[in-house]
């Protein structure tokens, strides 16, 4: 197993945000997490990166327990993480966000080489290369952002959010680069609210409501599932 | 008025600038990156003066070798002032504050218990002076010293704006989290921003030696001026800085020349209430709301 989440509790305070989550990242999986606002999905994010400690529970990476670890380490055992809202680097250009996303990174030809790949994949990257990050739209940003995350080669990327905000058009666009980066070889564990994207591009999914795993199934299992038709697709 | 003095003004502007700024750029580096304000940051500038004075006078060392060795020692008390003091009380302004104030008594009791009260003289090591006669002329170790400083600081803005550690650097003083996520240690960026910034201080304090001696007294008041010149230029802003220290350094100069010698701190003072008070962000800073709630 690539990534092993188990009993999973995390609070903020005294107030538990997730209450005995247990979930799994086969390798080369697309694995979405879905569930409404405030279900605690960016806490486990963050809390798998080491941003956040649990409270109990284990994170296992390739077997090795992460959840004591600290977030630069986790980094460099392979899990890159597209943090909700994008957060690229605003006064820094395009160029230097790939930059400081291949951070772990020394091998200076190589690196060239894979930002020549994200120039291929994300032509409007190339285009805007040398200017400041703030001067993208929000679409474009999301672009940098998961561009930026893959600069470090991640075994597991996970995504937060990558929907957010975006038209239903770039949404699409996304959902086309997020099974690219599968393809390539990248394990995924994607974050969304927008469940019919993320199940439609997922092998398996768990919904998340208020801190607990209610369900769990195939992608389009769920998709088709009445209960998860009526919490988050609206009939 | 007479062109000669302005002039004269104006490189005697430069010169102060410079030394501001190798207060300043250390105390930048270690706001933004560690989120330290460091009190004793001034002390450290006087450190350095005083290794400098002591490897001459202890070991007879040339004074490149003994301003040299002041940079290495100092920046390494940087490092375990980062590791010591400092990184107990990371995201916690206040204890901050406070450590940076016990480390000024620290610096202050332990200099006047083991090398006594009294300003350490530092032989100077070139004479003689050059400019063009009639409108400006300088001490050859002023030139220097302006040299040295002007490649210090470029050199820093370029560590900053084209090395992997200085990108590293600026990303975790804009967002340490994302940083963070970019497997940049914060600890780690602390230390370098702690080394970098505690050396320039000990260049500044070196290079100032032998002009101004050494005082640990006066440590508190580059400290200030460095402050400034963070708060005229626009926190988190390089550039603003330098432009704030190049500020601060004119008014000294010219309100020294013009008016009298004493009149260099009011003119700084009112250099920040001006600029404050048409851009509470500084002159580079991000745009912010300032006042109290609701009001
Ligand atoms: N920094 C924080 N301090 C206190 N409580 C927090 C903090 N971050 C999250 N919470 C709480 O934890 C719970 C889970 O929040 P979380 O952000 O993980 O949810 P989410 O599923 O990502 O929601 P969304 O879809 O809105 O992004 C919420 O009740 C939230 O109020
Ligand atoms: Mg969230």
């Amino acid at each position: 197993m690539l990534l092993e989440v188990k009993d999973l509790r995390i609070h903020y305070g005294g107030a538990e945000a997730v209450q005995g989550a247990s979930f799994e990242v086969a390798e080369g999986e697309i694995v979405a997490l879905i569930g409404a606002n405030g279900a605690g999905k960016t806490s486990i994010l963050r809390t798998i990166s080491g941003l956040k400690r649990l409270t109990s529970g284990e994170i296992r990476f390739m077997g090795e327990r992460i959840d004591r670890k600290p977030t630069a380490h986790i980094v460099r055992v392979g899990i890159g993480h597209c943090p909700e809202g994008r957060h690229v680097f605003m006064m820094m250009s395009v160029k230097e966000n790939l930059q400081v996303g291949a951070h772990i990174r020394k091998d200076k030809a190589e690196i060239a080489r894979d930002m020549e790949a994200i120039y291929q994949s994300f032509p409007i990257l190339k285009t805007r290369a040398k200017q400041d990050a703030n001067t993208l739209s929000g679409g474009e940003q999301q672009m940098l952002a998961i561009a930026r995350a893959l600069m470090s080669r991640p075994k597991l990327l996970l995504l937060d959010e990558p929907s957010l905000g975006l038209s239903p058009i770039v949404v699409q666009e996304v959902a086309r680069i997020i099974s690219d980066i599968h393809r390539s070889g990248v394990s995924v564990l994607l974050v969304e609210q927008n469940s019919v994207m993320a199940l439609n591009l997922a092998d398996r999914g768990y919904v998340l409501e208020t801190g607990r795993v209610t369900l769990e199934g195939a992608g389009k299992e769920l998709l088709h599932n009445e209960a998860v038709r009526r919490a988050f697709l609206g009939g | 008025m007479d062109v000669g003095t302005f002039i004269q003004s104006l490189w005697g502007g430069v010169l102060e600038a410079g030394l501001i700024a190798m207060v300043a750029v250390g105390l930048y580096l270690v706001l933004g990156v560690a989120r330290v304000l460091n009190f004793a940051h001034g002390h450290i500038l006087v450190l350095g003066g005083f290794c400098t004075w002591g490897f001459r006078e202890t070991y007879n060392l040339n004074f490149w070798l003994a301003a040299l060795l002041g940079l290495l020692i100092v920046g390494m008390g940087g490092i375990v002032m980062e590791r010591f003091p400092f990184r107990r009380f990371y995201g916690n302004f206040v204890p901050i504050i406070c450590v940076g104030v016990a480390l000024i008594y620290l610096f202050e009791g332990g200099v006047v218990q083991f090398f006594g009260p009294e300003t350490k003289t530092v032989g100077t090591v070139i004479s003689g002076t050059s400019g063009i006669k009639g409108w400006f002329i300088m001490r050859n170790w002023d030139w220097l010293v302006i040299g040295a400083g002007l490649g210090c600081l470029v050199g820093s803005g370029l560590f900053l704006a084209k090395t992997r550690i200085g990108r590293a650097m600026r990303a975790t003083a804009v967002d340490p989290d994302t940083a963070n996520l970019q497997g940049i240690g914060a600890l780690g960026m602390a230390r370098y921003a702690m080394f970098i910034g505690c050396a320039l201080a000990a260049v500044g304090g070196g290079l100032m030696a032998p002009k101004y001696g050494a005082s640990i007294g006066v440590g508190l008041a580059w400290m200030i001026k460095g402050m400034l010149a963070i708060i005229i230029g626009g926190l988190g802003s390089f550039y603003g800085c330098l432009c704030a220290c190049l500020l601060l350094g004119m008014a000294v100069s010219f309100s020294i020349t013009y008016i009298n010698a004493q009149a260099g701190y009011i003119a700084m003072f009112v250099l920040l209430v001006v600029v404050i008070l048409v851009r509470p962000w500084g002159l580079f800073g991000k745009k912010i709301t300032v006042g109290m709630p609701g009001e």
